[in-house]
């Protein structure tokens, strides 16, 4: 009974609030049916057939989600999952209320759950946990998390709470976590330099060694098993094929799956969600990405082609300590046309002391857009923040 | 020619302090003054200790308290120093040159400090400690106000610049209306 009180309200409340805010994200309706039904999420995820995976770590977390659950759904399951933007306890709860039955049932078979760290912890003690992937520790949020040790004690936590895990071992932070479960490793190959690696948060500890299960080199990923499996994939940069390779290692865990659709599916992967994405708006081909700490802002740096323009650069609300803007290397970048969000003074300012030419600032996301629109070239590319890129994209009619 | 020191800056980076030294070199620069690396502390006109992890503070917190001698001896001489963060707590915490400071949760956000010599000093800290965010003796400054301070704080980075052999910063108007834009936004801490 508390759970169809929970459900039905919370569902009439995301119908008002859509009302309101057509293709935009509220957390009330989350916040307002777990307060009614705390169990809410818990019961629905354990009702799924095939069980619940949790994907956690500073970076790489949508990547992975979206992976796994396209390669689960080409095996034929009903997956149910979230949004990036819905990884903490009332967006799970609102993905639920959008997703299943006036009694919270959910017709799927397997969830796999993009988690924040942070709040991952918490959930994990809650939840039956069949298999935790792990996927780094950046210096990330130091604002939320002060260290990475505290990030590291996090995820420890949440992989303990699984039945098994599936963690990077290419990050020594990860690799020398102590589990009393099976683990099984992914990482990039010794010797694949082809582009820019991502930088793990410090350690100075001894590297131990676990056995890699799905490993990224080569142009392909290969699976060492009982007999070692190659699959070619669509070209990828290194921490994408890094995902996929998390992806790919759960996907043997979770189920006995077919070689000749997995090599169908990496053969013909499509962009996750604002990586790398490519839109149309107005007429104008716009190439997003998004950008969410110091390792990801100089990767897709990095990945930047000298015709990447008119350049558009924002931070948003969500950068709450832009400090770390100025540990991001910008010399590659000459000139960025517009600069917009709310942080967008510290970001010019950063712009500014690297030698890099700033054209206008405009803090108004939505009227940074329109402006950026208006610039002439062929090349238009977006790097912004989460919190930039939610305005952004419900300006341009993108929101989901 | 002024010459600065960076104790292993490639780790005590946490949150772009050292920032502060493109700062000092972009005026400096235009001021034709050369701001140039030294690899020994005891032969610098400026010095930065700037913020680091645990990781970071784990292995080289020894090494950075065997500098406490001279970096006493800079305080006591009012030697253009900064002294950031986490490496801050930590010889707060170990030292008596520097003034013990009370301790409780830690609390991350913006502060403007209002301080004596350099008026309202904005920055963001992460820390737990709960007074003496801002400790000055001459022109060394031992802060958790962590990030580009000197960027954010013209009043300051000219005491700064002139400590370091240069006059005060001559900015160009868009960046200094950038920097007032930043500065408006913060709330004042007393």
């Amino acid at each position: 009974m508390r759970a169809i009180l929970a459900v039905l309200i919370g569902k009439f409340l995301r119908f008002l609030v859509r009302l309101v805010r057509p293709g935009g994200g509220s957390a009330l309706p989350g916040v307002v049916a777990n307060k009614l039904d705390p169990n809410l999420l818990s019961n629905a995820l354990r009702a799924l057939d095939h069980g619940l995976v949790v994907v956690s770590g500073s970076a790489g977390k949508s990547s992975t989600t979206s992976y796994l659950v396209t390669l689960l759904e080409t095996h034929g399951l009903r997956v149910f999952t979230n949004s990036s933007t819905a990884n903490i306890r009332q967006g799970l709860v609102a993905s639920v209320l959008k997703q299943s039955n006036w009694r919270g049932q959910l017709d799927c078979d397997i969830a796999v759950l993009e988690l924040d760290e942070g709040h991952g912890a918490v959930l994990a003690r809650e939840l039956e946990v069949r298999l935790a992937v792990l996927t780094n520790v950046l210096s990330d949020q130091l604002d939320r998390f002060s260290d990475p040790d505290d990030v590291i004690a996090m995820l420890k936590q949440i992989g303990s709470a699984a039945k098994a895990v599936v963690l990077n071992v290419d990050d020594k932070n990860l690799a020398q976590l102590e589990f009393e479960i099976p683990v099984f490793g992914f990482g990039v190959s010794r010797g694949t330099v082809n582009t820019p690696k991502a930088v793990y948060a410090l350690n100075f500890g001894s590297h131990p060694t676990i056995p890699v299960f799905a490993e990224v080199g080569h142009g392909g990923i290969v699976l060492h098993s009982e007999a070692e499996t190659r699959f070619e994939t669509t070209s990828l940069p290194e921490h994408q094929a890094l995902n996929l390779s998390a992806a790919v290692a759960a996907l043997y865990q979770l189920i006995e799956p077919s070689e000749s659709i997995i090599r169908a599916v990496l053969m013909e992967l499509k962009p996750v969600f604002a990586r790398n994405e490519r839109v149309e708006v107005a007429g104008v081909d716009v190439t997003i990405r998004l950008v969410q700490n110091p390792t990801s802002f100089q990767l897709n740096l990095d990945e930047l082609l000298p015709d990447q323009t008119p350049l558009m650069f924002m931070a948003g609300r969500d950068i709450h300590d832009p400090s770390w803007l100025w540990t991001v290397d910008f010399s590659r970048v000459k000139r960025v046309d517009i600069v917009g969000g709310f942080n967008a003074h510290e970001l010019s300012l950063r712009l500014a002391f690297a030698g890099v030419e700033v054209g206008a600032v405009i803090q108004d996301a939505s009227a940074a857009a329109d402006s950026f629109l208006a610039l002439s070239g062929t090349g238009h590319t977006v790097l912004f923040s989460a919190d930039a890129m939610r305005r952004v994209r419900r300006h341009w009619g993108l929101a989901k | 020619m002024t010459r600065f020191f960076s104790f292993h800056k490639e780790y005590f980076d946490n949150n772009g302090d050292q920032g502060n030294l493109s700062v000092l070199k972009f005026f400096l620069g235009q001021q034709s003054v050369s701001f140039d690396e030294v690899s020994e502390l005891a032969s610098a006109d400026f010095v930065l200790v700037g913020d680091a992890s645990r990781a970071a503070l784990r292995e080289y917190g020894k090494e950075l308290l065997d500098l406490a001698p001279a970096l006493q001896a800079r305080h006591a001489n009012g030697l253009p120093t900064l002294v950031i963060g986490s490496s801050y707590e930590l010889l707060a915490s170990e030292v008596d040159w520097l003034e013990t400071p009370k301790r409780g949760s830690v609390v991350s956000e913006f502060r403007t400090l209002v301080t004596d010599e350099a008026g309202p000093v904005l920055g963001y800290r992460n820390s737990s400690i709960l007074d003496l965010d801002f400790v000055r003796s001459g022109d060394f400054i031992a802060t958790t106000l962590f990030g580009p301070i000197l960027a954010k704080n013209p009043t300051l980075l000219d005491q700064m610049l002139l400590a370091c052999g240069g006059t005060s910063a001559d900015w160009e108007p868009k960046m200094k209306n950038w920097v007032e834009s930043i500065r408006e936004l913060a709330p004042t801490h007393h």
